[in-house]
């Protein structure tokens, strides 16, 4: 691969990841119900588009894959959390208080929490080191 | 880990970008390893080595020294 492509798809992962933050921010907003309509349709639509790209474009180079595996460690320590660990730890202690009830963990987050752990860990390492 | 790579860079009056185009890697990369943000691969250190003609240890230190 030319230096040329290696820069130009590395300021691409770069730049989607800037956009994926921005939109990612939206669509908790748009869960929240503070923006609907069109503006949550195109936060989503720049969401899904900031992702393929950045998922394109995740071998560019070795400081890209150490940013990439940051944040796909997050997102897979958020799923374990959120479909595991969180529901376990609640069925434990309705357990033992008594109050069993239906499930509260809300496992409809979980995607959102993933990419919401995704971009954290992309960009702390962006900011602060990919260590 | 701190490193050399700046100092050694600017002693041959080459930019971010023309370091990264002799080390096969992005600018933004070079960045990251000169500001300590990303510690390079085992194969990007020895063509490091190999392109300012020292040994690793005289451009990285990991304290340990």
């Amino acid at each position: 691969m030319s230096n040329k492509t290696t820069i130009s798809r590395t300021s691409i992962h770069l730049a989607a990841a800037i956009v994926g933050c921005i939109t990612l921010v939206g669509t908790w907003l748009a869960k929240l119900d503070v923006i609907g309509g069109a503006g949550a349709t195109t936060m989503g639509i720049l969401f899904v588009v900031s992702a393929v790209a950045m998922f394109v474009t995740r071998n560019a180079d070795e400081y890209v894959v150490a940013l990439w595996r940051a944040g796909a460690n997050a997102a897979f320590l958020a799923l374990l959390a959120t479909y595991i660990f969180a529901p376990f730890a609640e069925g434990f202690y309705d357990g033992l208080s008594g109050g069993e009830s239906h499930m509260d963990t809300p496992i409809d987050l979980a995607p959102t929490l993933a990419f919401s752990a995704f971009f954290l860990a992309h960009s702390w390492a962006r900011l602060r080191g990919t260590f | 880990m701190n490193n050399r790579l700046k100092v050694l860079r600017a002693e041959r009056n080459w930019s971010q970008a023309e370091l990264a185009q002799h080390l096969d890697v992005s600018r933004q990369a070079v960045n990251a390893i000169e500001t300590g943000k990303h510690d390079p691969s085992l194969p990007l250190a020895f063509r490091i080595s190999r392109l300012f003609d020292m040994p690793i240890e005289e451009i990285f230190d990991d304290g340990h020294a």
